[in-house]
């Protein structure tokens, strides 16, 4: 929880190197989230993935993937069962299938996890993420 | 001296370090007056959004009339109102406010977007923010507006954090996060005050550079103001410097004048002249001790303190070798050798003056007895210093003498001169006294050899002429006045006589001038001029203590002087002295040769008058004839048998 809170706040104070922060975020939200099966990475971000790969297995296409992330709405139809994670507040919205996002709005690193989907696809947060759990998408 | 020396550096140094932190500090304050200017100009811009928010705030309370945190939720929970509340709101968006939302902290102490009028970035009804800084949670606390400077948030300069506060609580805050525009603006209102104090800050900068650049001048240069350029020894600056830190029990005083130095200059050239003087310096300077102080007191005259340690005859030892390394030099100039010779006067306690100038005094009139007794030797204090101190007690100083001229004090006492062969007084010397304010009368002993040279002194020999020319007009009398050569060359006085006697023969025919021996006649041509103006004038000329000083013959026939007059201290053992008496026989043959009358002196006793009778002297002057008196005499104090009666 601390370490990802002192990434966020790192990610305001530090924006101009936000991408290499989103990359850390991201692989700590990774962390904290007990899949049930293992992680093979996806991403339609290269570098995302690229960086991922440090610490992941990668793969790059989304069929042989577990966990999937986005940051356009555009997805093969038979990688919606994955889990899908995005990069916008608003492809939550417009992907209904994602389970969570990381997005900066107004300049200020933030997290949505949707708790029904995490339910849904038998993921498990880490206490550490509990502040950014959701009930619904507003 | 040196700790006096340390002192200065400390002073330096700490001047130095003043003036840093001055600057220093003069920096700071600009800085800070710029921060202060800044953050007042902000406070300001951001008092305007105050101002704004609170109307807005009272306007929904008022007009939705919302009392609790839920109705606030309702609200702005209803679409259409919370339209109409961000139309509101998003009038204040602009170029430096670049979003504006309001939030409010739900039960799980996340914040909420209730409501978001930014133009960008815009966020969803009751959409988690995720914030970080403690200004969220503290302005639940405090209920104060709080202000989050941003580090680079995508252009954004400041949070504005307003509390909307209903019943002492915190129900939402408004947030406006300002761009840096807000900081470019306020930097362009500053850019005339960072202006001028830039310009402010260099020219203190400039002005202090000065200073120390002229206390950098100043500390390296004084050495050079206290060096006498040509010989490199300490010069008067240099005495004044250190005349109050000086301590008189620790010196010796002495006063040296080279000998007959004007002859040289005459002689060899100015350039000789220098180089005599700046050898002598040298030898001096190396006679001496470390801690001995030399200094070029003027022309040719060197003041030295000498360090004492216990004995003073070690100082009357130091100046002898002074005098003997000078005379055994031998000082050579183009290819010519000149003798110099230095005289040295001593006051080996000056600690027993008041005051450094007395003590100088002291040594100088020991220095004039060196001069006086023949040159090149030392005359010291030490055996009769206590006398000399007593006796200058009753010295009286330029100011005594210029007082009693102006209080009408100097008088003139008048001694017969009397005829042998017509047994009268044929006219009177005149002799000048003060009168004190307590009535007492002073010789002149204790005042002329302290205002010789002065202005003072032609003054009084102003005064006395005119009492004298007063005095021979209104008695019908002869009168015998004393003049040097200082006087007798001075303008003022030649004019004085010129204009009482000139085309007043009968009044010039009643005065004799009585002219002195002295060494410092330097002009005999001058000398003989000015005498011939009085002859011219119809003056007499009468030469004063002959057979003391200089007795250059030559010169005196020139003066075509009218009367001789011998010196006393020939006079007053003539009658036991056999060498005396041959001296006067002679010198009155040669007056009678070069057709002189012969005056003698000092004529205190009835042997002395017998014997000047028998060498056929023509007039006498002293105790035993009559001494002198305030008034013109015409009878004598005794009655005077001659031999020959």
């Amino acid at each position: 929880m601390k370490l990802l809170a002192m990434l966020l706040l790192y990610a305001i104070v530090l924006s101009a190197d936000s991408k290499t922060l989103m990359y850390e975020i991201i692989s700590n939200v990774l962390d904290n989230l007990e899949t049930p099966k293992n992680k093979i990475i996806y991403s339609d971000d290269e570098n995302l993935l690229k960086n991922l790969g440090k610490h992941y297995k990668t793969s790059q296409t989304c069929q042989e993937s577990t966990f999937i992330i986005l940051q356009k709405s555009t997805l093969e139809a038979a990688c919606k069962s994955k889990d899908i994670f995005v990069l916008n507040y608003d492809l939550l919205s417009t992907m209904p299938e994602s389970l969570g996002a990381f997005f900066f709005q107004k300049g200020r690193a933030n997290i949505v996890l949707l708790k029904p989907k995490l339910k849904q696809h038998h993921i498990k947060p880490s206490s550490e993420l509990l502040p950014y759990l959701e009930d619904k998408i507003w | 001296m040196v700790v006096q020396s340390i002192k200065k550096e400390v002073i330096f140094i700490s001047l130095l370090a003043f003036l840093s932190l001055f600057f220093i500090y003069v920096y700071e304050s600009a800085l800070s007056s710029e921060k202060k200017i800044y953050e007042h100009i902000q406070e300001d811009k951001i008092n305007e959004y105050k101002y704004f928010f609170d109307n807005f705030t009272n306007h929904l309370i008022s007009t939705y009339k919302i009392t609790t945190k839920e109705d606030f939720y309702k609200l702005l929970a209803n679409p259409e109102k919370r339209m109409v509340c961000q139309k509101s709101l998003e009038l204040f968006t602009s170029k430096e406010v670049k979003y504006i939302y309001i939030l409010q902290k739900d039960k799980d102490q996340k914040f909420r977007f209730l409501l978001d009028a930014s133009k960008q970035d815009k966020a969803n009804f009751y959409q988690k923010f995720d914030v970080k800084d403690n200004a969220y949670q503290k302005i639940y606390t405090t209920h104060k507006a709080q202000i989050i400077y941003q580090k680079n948030i995508q252009n954004l300069y400041l949070t504005y954090l307003y509390p909307i506060i209903l019943h002492h609580s915190v129900v939402a805050i408004i947030s406006v996060d300002i761009s840096i525009k807000f900081k470019h603006d306020i930097a362009n209102i500053m850019s005339s005050f960072k202006i001028f104090f830039k310009f402010l800050i260099i020219l203190i900068f400039l002005l202090i550079v000065v200073i120390i650049f002229y206390i950098f001048y100043y500390y390296f240069s004084r050495k050079k103001l206290f060096l006498d350029p040509l010989t490199k020894i300490f010069n008067r600056n240099y005495l004044e410097e250190i005349s109050s830190l000086l301590r008189l029990e620790n010196y010796a005083i002495a006063m040296l004048d080279l000998d007959k130095f004007k002859t040289i200059n005459d002689i060899y050239g100015h350039k000789c002249g220098d180089y005599v003087l700046a050898k002598s310096a040298k030898i001096i300077t190396e006679s001496l001790r470390n801690d001995d102080i030399v200094i070029r007191f003027g022309g040719e005259e060197f003041l030295i303190l000498l360090h004492v340690r216990g004995d003073a005859r070690s100082a009357i030892s130091m100046c002898e070798r002074i005098r003997k390394n000078i005379e055994n030099t031998t000082f050579i100039f183009d290819e010519q050798e000149i003798y110099v010779r230095i005289s040295i006067g001593l006051n080996t306690h000056p600690v027993e003056a008041k005051y450094l100038d007395e003590a100088i005094k002291l040594a100088d009139k020991k220095l004039y007895i060196a001069k006086r007794n023949g040159r090149n030797q030392v005359v010291s204090s030490l055996k009769n210093n206590m006398n000399i101190l007593n006796e200058d007690k009753q010295q009286k100083d330029i100011s005594y003498v210029k007082q009693a001229l102006l209080q009408k004090n100097v008088v003139c006492y008048f001694q017969p001169i009397y005829d042998v062969k017509i047994k009268k007084i044929i006219k009177h010397e005149a002799l000048v006294r003060i009168i004190d304010n307590d009535g007492t009368i002073i010789s002149p002993v204790y005042f002329l050899p302290n205002i010789a040279h002065t202005n003072i002194h032609f003054k009084l020999t102003k005064e006395i002429f005119r009492i004298c020319f007063e005095t021979a007009k209104e008695q019908n009398q002869p009168i015998s006045i004393n003049i040097n050569y200082s006087d007798l060359i001075n303008k003022d006085i030649e004019n004085m006589i010129i204009d009482n006697l000139k085309n007043n023969y009968e009044l010039a025919s009643k005065i004799t001038f009585e002219i002195l021996e002295s060494d410092e006649i330097d002009n005999i041509e001058l000398f003989i001029e000015k005498i011939k103006t009085l002859h011219t004038l119809g003056c007499t000329i009468s030469i004063d203590d002959f057979g003391s000083g200089y007795s250059n013959f030559k010169t005196v026939l020139d003066m075509e002087a009218d009367y001789l007059k011998i010196d006393g201290t020939l006079i007053k053992n003539i009658d036991k002295d056999e060498k005396s008496y041959k001296v006067v026989k002679n010198i009155i043959q040669f007056a009678k040769d070069a057709q002189m009358k012969t005056i003698a002196e000092f004529v205190h006793s009835k042997e002395v008058y017998d014997k000047l009778v028998l060498l056929d002297v023509d007039f006498l002057q002293g105790y035993y004839i009559s001494e002198p008196k305030a008034t013109l005499q015409t009878e004598v104090d005794n009655k005077i048998s001659h031999p020959k009666d």
